[in-house]
């Protein structure tokens, strides 16, 4: 499997800050000061179980500016296929892992005026960062925060009394709504930003379109990659004549990794275009939120780790 | 800087700004956001005005888009108020008339010269360098950058 750069760190403390997540705190073996992130940043962790190696991205929970360590907050997930899971229940202090350097897929823009986060559950995780970056260089911003109760609110205490005029929670267990009509009131200049499950993100970023939004304005991360609409198997075929079943159950990429064929990627989500290989032939199905709009209707690339195919047979270049 | 005034569809609001003299092509487009009923509002600058037009444009929302036509000794800076206001590209359309000046940034003191559209060459009113005109140009400056004359 490819690994891209890593870094080697132990886990050095882990702490359980709601029922379903705990915080992990990362210090780097070498004992050398880690690499200085941007608000909004992630790293892939590679965890090594049982059944293999599994690559899990998480963002960035600490202040940018710290380098002594890295923290991460996870949440363990009621579908886990490993990752959480292990996070939950394997992982103890002193443990060694690899992990990426840090990647930004979601950084702050630089010509906002005002910044908005809009987080459900643990997709606050990007936005501590985003609010300790912005707090330092005195910028304006405000948080819109769902969660299911107070209990299960990830960071509250912490947030409530480091952004206590910025900061807004919505707890549903109250019958408090996080609704899209406060994206109208957002004065000129301002950037929003979501974060959390695919519906949530869906939904205000549709509103914001509707209003009228600039494209460039509205920024987004998910967690997990945009669900096909038809899942078929298919066949690729590399430009040397290999051919490969591409399951419905399975990604280009994962099958070409089950093959043995190096295909470098990061982050599995059709995010970052790592992935990013040449299609000779054949009509492919995008998923991925990379490629713009042209380079799609050209159907000359394929995000391999989210797209598929659209034809029985895609035909691929692997150099 | 288009030369034609596109309607951009999806906005809640329009704003036109523009003098009297100003209508030349802001006109089609503001009757069809008319046609349309859509909501908008006309700022009727003058040069007196300009201090409200900031505290007007500073009170929009998100959504709304800006339709500028204004004489040129005047559009730079309203189209600086509005960037600085947060108005971004996407959100704006500009257009000038009248007598079309630019700004040339002498290449060895520094100094912004002013010059017609179409010179090619000028002295340097502060270091007196002949200066050739490039078309390297400087958002941050609003001016084109002036090398020493070759020729």
């Amino acid at each position: 499997m490819y690994i891209e750069p890593t870094l080697f760190v132990r886990v050095s403390s882990i702490e359980k800050i709601t029922k379903q997540v705990k915080k992990f705190t990362l210090f780097p073996e070498t004992g050398k000061e880690l690499p200085r992130f941007s608000g909004g940043a992630h790293i892939s962790t590679y965890l090594k179980i049982p059944s293999g190696l599994i690559v899990r991205q998480y963002s960035l929970v600490s202040h940018p500016d710290k380098r002594s360590n890295y923290e991460i907050a996870v949440r363990l997930s009621e579908n886990s296929k490993g990752g959480s899971l292990h996070w939950h229940q394997g992982m103890k202090v002193g443990d060694r892992l690899q992990i990426s350097y840090p990647k930004n897929h979601f950084s702050l823009s630089f010509k906002a005026r005002h910044h908005v986060f809009y987080a459900a559950g643990i997709g606050i995780t990007p936005f501590l960062s985003m609010m300790q970056d912005i707090s330092t260089n005195r910028q304006t911003f405000e948080l819109h925060y769902a969660s299911k109760s107070e209990e299960s609110c990830v960071f509250h205490s912490y947030i409530k009394k480091h952004y206590p005029n910025q900061s807004h929670f919505y707890f549903s267990d109250q019958h408090q709504r996080l609704q899209t009509t406060s994206l109208a009131n957002h004065p000129i200049g301002t950037h929003v930003y979501f974060c959390g499950p695919e519906g949530f993100i869906e939904q205000f970023r549709t509103a914001s379109i509707e209003l009228g939004y600039p494209i460039l304005s509205i920024h987004s991360e998910r967690f997990s990659p945009p669900k096909p609409i038809v899942l078929k198997a298919f066949q690729v075929k590399i430009h040397n004549g290999i051919t490969i079943n591409v399951s419905k159950t399975e990604t280009i990429l994962e099958a070409l990794h089950k093959h043995g064929i190096i295909a470098p990627y990061s982050c599995q989500i059709g995010r970052c275009g790592t992935c990013e290989l040449p299609v000779l032939k054949g009509r492919v199905d995008h998923y991925d939120s990379f490629l713009s709009d042209e380079q799609k209707e050209a159907n000359n690339c394929i995000i391999p780790c989210v797209s598929r195919a659209k034809s029985d047979k895609l035909v691929i270049e692997i150099k | 800087m288009s030369m034609d005034a596109v309607f951009i569809e999806g906005k809640r609001k329009y704003i036109f700004c523009s003098d009297e003299h100003g209508l030349r092509v802001l006109s089609s487009v503001f009757e069809n956001v008319k046609k349309e009923k859509l909501a908008y509002e006309w700022y009727h600058f003058s040069a007196e005005k300009r201090e409200c037009l900031e505290e007007f444009l500073s009170k929009q929302k998100m959504g709304t888009f800006l339709y500028v036509e204004l004489p040129y000794s005047e559009l730079h800076t309203v189209q600086m108020m509005a960037k600085r206001i947060g108005f971004s590209s996407d959100e704006t359309q500009y257009f000038g008339y009248g007598e079309k000046w630019i700004s040339i940034f002498c290449c060895r003191c520094h100094e912004l010269n002013r010059a017609e559209e179409q010179q090619t060459g000028l002295t340097c009113h502060q270091c007196e360098l002949k200066l050739e005109v490039s078309d390297h140009y400087s958002e941050l400056y609003h001016a084109f950058l002036g090398y020493p004359a070759t020729g």
